[in-house]
C-alpha cells in the first residue's frame, strides 16, 4: 500500500489553525467535546469506549486512516487531557510509516528509546498547555507560523531573521530539554518572550 | 456448517496439509497451541484450540479465511514471514502491504508487548482492521462482522 504519511503536515496545519481559535472556558466536558470535533474535522476517527486498562488513549495511524482510542473509564477531566495530549501528539510527534501507534497514559511510561522519552515529555508539556488553554506557553512554532532563519541585507529583515532563529533555538529545547520546558511554561518567562518578540517584529506582533 | 461446492471442497483438499504446515511454522515453538487459540478468541476469531490443532495437522475442514490467516499471524507476531506470503498465495488471498511494511508491523507488534494484556488487545483488534481494510462496526465483536 502507499504510504501517505497521513498528510500529516497538512493536518498539522490545520489543527494549529484551529487550535488557536479554540475557546476555553474550564469545562472539561466541553473541552472534551471540542478536542474530539478538532480531530473528526481533521479525519481521525475517535472512540470514547476502548476497554484501555493501563493506557488512556492510543493514536493509530497506517495508510487506511488516523484513529484516536480514548479509555473508556477516564472522567471527564482525564479525558480531556487524553484528547489534548492526542494533538499535541499530532502536532509534535514523528509517525512512521505504514502504521504506527502512539500510547498515552497519564504519568510516565516505559518507553523504549531515549528519542521516544523526549518526545513522550514535550508532548505531556504541549498538552497540559493545550487543555488549559494557554498556547502561550509553549513554542510558537508549535501552534502558528513564525519568521524564518534567513539571510538578512537590512535591519528589519535581520531583526525578523534573529526571531526566526530564536523559535527555533525554542522549539528544538522544547522537545529535548526537561529544564526548558518547565522555564517555558513559567508565565513571567512567557510574557517577556512575548515582550521580545514584539520589538524584534512590531509590525506582526500576532505572528512574531 | 455452510454449503460448499464439491469444487471448492476439493481445493481445499488439496491444500490443506500446506496449510497446515504453514500455520505451524508461523506458530513457532515458542507459543503453545492452547496461548494462541486464547488469543485469538480475545481477538474476537472463535477459534479452540482444538481448532488449532486439526487446521495445523490439515484436518480443518472449512477453508481458511483470510481474516483468520491474518489474525493467526498477527498473534504469532509472523506477518512479515515467508509463510504468510505462501499461505495467502494457497489460499488466493493478497494484501495491499509490502515484505517491508509486514515488517515494520512485526516490530510494531513486539515493541508494544511490554503493554498490559487487555491493553494490547484493544490495539491488536485495531490492527488487524488496518491491515485488512475493512472499518470495524462499533460494539460488534470482529467474528461477527467478518463471518
Amino acid at each position: 500500500m502507499t504510504a501517505n504519511v497521513f498528510e500529516l503536515d497538512d493536518t498539522r496545519r490545520q489543527i494549529r489553525d484551529r487550535l488557536r481559535a479554540m475557546p476555553h472556558d474550564g469545562d472539561p466536558r466541553a473541552g472534551v467535546r471540542r478536542m474530539r470535533a478538532l480531530l473528526e474535522e481533521m479525519g481521525v476517527k475517535c472512540d470514547d469506549t476502548a476497554e484501555l486498562e493501563d493506557a488512556d488513549a492510543i493514536l493509530l495511524t497506517s495508510g487506511r486512516g488516523m484513529e484516536a482510542l480514548v479509555a473508556y473509564r477516564l472522567n471527564d477531566g482525564q479525558r480531556h487531557q487524553a484528547y489534548s495530549r492526542i494533538v499535541a501528539r499530532l502536532i509534535i510527534g514523528q509517525m512512521h510509516e505504514p502504521m504506527d501507534a502512539k500510547i498515552e497514559y497519564q504519568s510516565k511510561h516505559f518507553t523504549i528509546s531515549r528519542q521516544e522519552k523526549e518526545e513522550d515529555a514535550a508532548v505531556a508539556k504541549f498538552a497540559i498547555a493545550l487543555a488549559g488553554g494557554n498556547l502561550d506557553l509553549a513554542p510558537r512554532p508549535l501552534y502558528e507560523d513564525v519568521p524564518k532563519l534567513t539571510l538578512a541585507f537590512t535591519p528589519r529583515s535581520a531583526a525578523r531573521s534573529t526571531l526566526g532563529g530564536m523559535h527555533l533555538w525554542s522549539d528544538y529545547w522544547y522537545r529535548r530539554s526537561t529544564m526548558y520546558r518547565w522555564w517555558r511554561s513559567r508565565r513571567d518567562v512567557s510574557s517577556a518572550i512575548k515582550r521580545v518578540c514584539v520589538m524584534l517584529n512590531p509590525r506582526h506582533p500576532a505572528a512574531a | 456448517m455452510p454449503e460448499r461446492d464439491e469444487v471448492q471442497i476439493a481445493r481445499w483438499d488439496a491444500i490443506r496439509g500446506r496449510v497446515g504446515d504453514g500455520l505451524r511454522q508461523m506458530r513457532g515453538h515458542g507459543r503453545s497451541q492452547a496461548q494462541l487459540a486464547y488469543e485469538m478468541d480475545e481477538l474476537g476469531f472463535h477459534v479452540s484450540q482444538s481448532m488449532v490443532s486439526r487446521y495445523e495437522q490439515g484436518q480443518g475442514e472449512v477453508p481458511l479465511s483470510l481474516e483468520r490467516m491474518v489474525g493467526w499471524a498477527l498473534c504469532c507476531d509472523a506477518l512479515s514471514t515467508g509463510h504468510l506470503r505462501e499461505l495467502l498465495e494457497l489460499g488466493g488471498y493478497s494484501l495491499p502491504w509490502t515484505v517491508g511494511d509486514m515488517k515494520q508491523f512485526d516490530l510494531l507488534l513486539r515493541k508494544f508487548r511490554a503493554m498490559s494484556r487487555a491493553d494490547q488487545m484493544v490495539l491488536r483488534r485495531r490492527m488487524l482492521w488496518h491491515l485488512l481494510g475493512v472499518q470495524p462496526l462499533s460494539g460488534a465483536p470482529i467474528a461477527e462482522r467478518v463471518t
